[in-house]
């Protein structure tokens, strides 16, 4: 049940786009995120999308299979479709009751929906290309001179992969839990709002002491292991940058270049 | 009397299909306890979620004293629940009460027993599995290992459930401890007239305690027979990972050898006995 969340999922594959540097392609998505929202005509979108199908076909993640992190947002992006088409003042469309649909709405809506449903494919497209420890490496890695104002960098960047690695196995613990109590009679489907949210507590109690135990144990391996945080600390594995990361830049360049000139184009 | 109808179940995890049981035909009958043995990952423990529905099938049905579980005109799930009580491996994670005795009480709670009645079924399960009454105040996490699992089991006992399944209650316990909650667990059969379904991936640990033996293996249940049945054949056991207990194999040594040792004998105790009696002891050299 828990495990049908698909958002910030990683596709294992051996494509050129998994193999980029995690730096480059965080830089990239940031870049992209910037330019989509600057898009001002519709045929800015047209670079963006054909870089987004190449980069797609590239990683050999299926497409389907992307578009499936759309489905969670779809109720999101709905509802900001309807608020656009009826919100926006000019040529009136229909009336529906005391709302007003008007053309400009609707082409604005569309504008708003593409440009959401863009933001998320590109977002995916990273974390579904790059492992959660590739990308903490290269946020850490990105952050570095943050470091020279005593930001501690790579303890936020250790924090966060415990936290990514630990929550498929908080999930299956949920799972077995819920079950657990189901078993002895618990229900969490029906009553009131105030008796559901009870039924909460023979989950989460369960839920935290195993939490706390584990980051005990955690933290005692870590210790054994001589973790010191950051001073004097190697990497099994070295980021480096390669001709690929060169290409990658010098293609999204390319596509901003494209961008610039198809947002002169008039309609 | 459960009876286990042709059920398969897959488990999908996007688009990742494991075959976790096919088309098992089991019946476990009353009174008795019955063990499923297979290696680890061989679907004992998907099997037995399906007994209380926690599972649903892909296809196949269970009849539970000749009512099909799944039809809700005739039963509830809630009481399917109530009427197989199962206990999770490492049931010990589910405590969260303040108190042991809370925590027993939890699921007589859930079944609207009045207060007399809570009071009466807590004492009643927290002495069936051995638990001590001064431990009923105290804080589960105050508790050892093995009694916690102790509490944890009388919390599903306390549902008064006609089929007690258990899946490996005596996993990363101490030999000390695992004999005796496996001795509790028979006396419960015989005394409380509960019928047991014990999960395992021991021989050794079901060998004196089981009626009946399913042996799971690859998601198939590939033999079923009383313990002198299931124990003669050695080779098939051992293809599929399963070791037979040390004391068995000791006698098949001694078959080999030439003395015909009987084929039903499987406690130590029984072994001992016999050896005794039967092969002459050179005093001397
Ligand atoms: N939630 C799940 N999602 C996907 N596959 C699962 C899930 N649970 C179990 N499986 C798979 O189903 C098969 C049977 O698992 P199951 O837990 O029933 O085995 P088991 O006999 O209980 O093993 P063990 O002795 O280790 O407890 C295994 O191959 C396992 O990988
Ligand atoms: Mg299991």
């Amino acid at each position: 049940m828990l495990k049908d969340i698909t958002l910030g999922q990683y596709y294992k594959g051996d494509s050129a786009v998994h193999k980029l540097d995690p730096r480059t392609k965080i830089l990239i998505t940031i870049a992209l995120l910037v330019s989509l929202f600057m898009i001002k005509s519709w045929w800015g979108f047209l670079p963006v999308v054909l870089f987004l199908l190449a980069t797609i076909f590239l990683s050999g993640v299926p497409f389907l299979f992307v578009v499936k992190g759309l489905k969670a947002i779809a109720v999101l992006v709905m509802i900001t479709g309807l608020f656009n088409v009826f919100l926006t003042d000019g040529t009136v469309w229909f009336k529906f009751y005391f709302l007003t649909a008007t053309y400009e709405g609707l082409s604005l809506a569309g504008f708003m929906v593409v440009r959401i449903c863009l933001l998320i494919v590109v977002t995916s497209l990273l974390t579904l290309t790059t492992t959660p420890i590739m990308l903490t490496d290269g946020i850490e890695s990105l952050l570095k001179p943050l470091k020279k104002i005593k930001v501690p960098v790579h303890e936020f960047a250790m924090m966060m992969t415990i936290a990514l690695r630990f929550i498929p196995t908080i999930m299956e613990e949920t799972d077995k839990i819920m079950k657990a109590q189901s078993a002895r009679g618990a229900d969490f489907e029906t009553g009131s709002l105030l008796k559901r949210a009870k039924a909460l507590i023979p989950i989460l109690i369960p839920l935290f002491i195993s939490a706390f135990r584990r980051a005990d144990e955690l933290a005692v391996a870590m210790e054994c292991r001589c973790y010191h945080g950051d001073t004097n600390r190697t990497k099994m594995k070295q980021l480096h940058y390669t001709w690929l990361d060169c290409l990658a830049l010098l293609l999204v360049l390319v596509l901003f270049a494209f961008q610039f000139i198809a947002e002169g184009i008039k309609i | 009397m459960i009876e286990i109808k042709s059920l398969t179940h897959t488990y999908k995890n996007n688009g990742v299909r494991t075959d976790a049981i096919k088309d098992i035909n089991l019946t476990i009958p009353d009174g008795k306890i019955t063990a499923i043995i297979g290696h680890t990952g061989s679907g004992k423990s998907t099997l037995i979620q399906h007994l209380n529905g926690l599972l649903k099938p892909d296809s196949g049905d269970i009849l539970l004293d000749g009512i099909s579980i799944y039809d809700s005109k005739k039963i509830s799930m809630k009481e399917v629940r109530r009427k197989v009580g199962l206990v999770f491996q490492y049931p010990e994670y589910q405590l969260f009460e303040e108190t042991v005795y809370k925590d027993i009480a939890f699921a007589p709670k859930n079944y609207g027993c009045t207060k007399e009645e809570i009071d009466e079924r807590v004492h009643l399960a927290a002495k069936a599995v051995g638990l001590k009454e001064s431990n009923l105040q105290k804080s589960p996490f105050e508790l050892s290992g093995g009694q916690k699992r102790k509490a944890a089991i009388a919390g599903v006992l306390a549902m008064k459930p006609e089929v007690l399944v258990l899946d490996e209650p005596a996993a990363g316990l101490d030999p000390f401890g695992r004999e005796k909650i496996l001795y509790e667990i028979g006396k419960i059969c015989s005394e409380e007239a509960i019928s047991v379904v014990l999960v395992s991936h021991s021989m050794e640990e079901v060998a004196t305690c089981a009626h009946k033996i399913a042996v799971m293996h690859g998601g198939e249940i590939k033999m079923t027979g009383s313990p002198s049945e299931i124990f003669t054949k050695v080779k098939e056991l051992e293809q599929m990972r399963l070791d037979i207990p040390q004391i068995t194999k000791i006698l098949n040594e001694l078959r080999l050898k030439g003395i015909s040792v009987p084929e039903d004998i499987f406690s130590v105790k029984e072994a001992a006995n016999w050896i005794l009696k039967n092969i002459p002891v050179n005093k001397g050299n």
